[in-house]
């Protein structure tokens, strides 16, 4: 049995099992810390930085810190909000789309399930994850470096695997940027489970599993 | 900051994204294009590189921005566009319609070709 740890966020004391990263530890205990490539069954990684809090008074990646006794760690205050906000942005202008134009990056379609949209893609790794851990297999990962980065997809290695889960890579993107073949809009726009409710709501109400 | 953008690996964002603004808005000063607005966008922006990169390189690399801001505004200041227009410097309108003006097959009216504006 491992211990507790003891530690507060925003001054709100919380408890949680030696090992956790104050991201889960934060979902456990009802607090949203917005994060892109954290996700629950993934190892951490930690590359978006939007769940950045400060601990003891220094940043760090709420998804990768492991939580320790004594912790005091900000999250909701302006300062990391206006970073967040400055981070998201910078996402958003990135690469070929700088100074923000019509997207014109390609799209890579060798894929016989899916198709990758470059437009979208935030090098999140998650589908890279998913792909390793979940599936035990290796059908994304990153091709290039800095500013050219981007991701790679095995095209022969999902042609022979007839049992890629494809939708598990799916879901496992964060902004769209893998799209099935021969699927559209499978939930239309307006039904999706976030054009009902805020994301995080799930966490604040307090239905969140550890991630 | 060509140093910084060609040393990314391009793991975290503010790193990666990072060092290709602060690029560009510095080299808007360099071609005396910039304007009061940038050198806050360089603050603000190289801030954010500095406190969420993920590894010492994100973290140092907006200190030569910051440090220079820092220690000679002056210089920045006399690089701002003197002319005291509203608009901004680094927008140069006939670049922006030359694709347009390509796809249409003839120079546009307003700005016309090198040779001065198209005669009505």
């Amino acid at each position: 049995m491992s211990a507790k740890v003891g530690f507060t966020i925003d001054g709100k004391e919380i408890l949680a099992e030696q090992g956790y990263t104050i991201l889960q530890a934060a979902a456990l205990a009802g607090i949203y810390i917005p994060h892109l490539c954290a996700k629950k069954g993934l190892s951490p990684w930690g590359s978006c930085r939007v769940c950045t809090v400060l601990v003891n008074g220094r940043p760090q990646a709420a998804c990768t810190m492991p939580v320790a006794e004594g912790m005091v760690v900000e999250n909701d205050t302006p300062e990391l909000k206006d970073l967040r906000a400055s981070l998201v942005e910078m996402l958003f202008v990135e690469g070929p789309r700088h100074p923000y134009m019509f997207p014109n990056r390609p799209v890579d379609a060798s894929h016989p399930d899916v198709m990758l949209d470059f437009n979208r893609c935030i090098l999140c790794a998650r589908c890279v994850r998913a792909s390793q851990e979940q599936d035990g297999k290796h059908v994304f990962q990153f091709v290039h470096r800095g500013g050219h980065k981007r991701i790679g997809i095995n095209a022969a290695v999902g042609a022979s695997a007839t049992n890629l889960q494809v939708t598990d890579t799916v879901e496992a993107c964060p902004v769209g940027c893998i799209i099935p073949k021969r699927i559209g809009f499978a939930v239309p726009v307006g039904q999706r489970v976030y054009d009902k409710k805020p994301i995080g709501s799930d966490i604040e109400a307090g239905n969140a599993a550890a991630k | 900051m060509q140093f910084f953008v060609e040393e990314s690996c391009g793991y975290c964002t503010p790193c990666r994204v990072g060092t290709r603004l602060l690029e560009e808005r510095l080299g808007r000063f360099l071609s005396g294009k910039g304007s009061l607005a940038d050198i806050a966008y360089l603050e603000k922006t190289g801030k954010t590189v500095k406190t969420a990169s993920r590894c010492g390189l994100g973290q140092t690399a907006a200190n030569p921005v910051l440090g220079t801001i820092q220690s000679f505004r002056g210089e920045y200041e006399r690089r701002v566009q003197s002319n005291g227009s509203a608009f901004l410097s680094s927008f140069d309108p006939k670049q922006a319609v030359a694709g347009a003006a390509a796809l249409a097959g003839h120079a546009s009216m307003h700005f016309g070709t090198e040779k001065g504006p198209v005669k009505q």
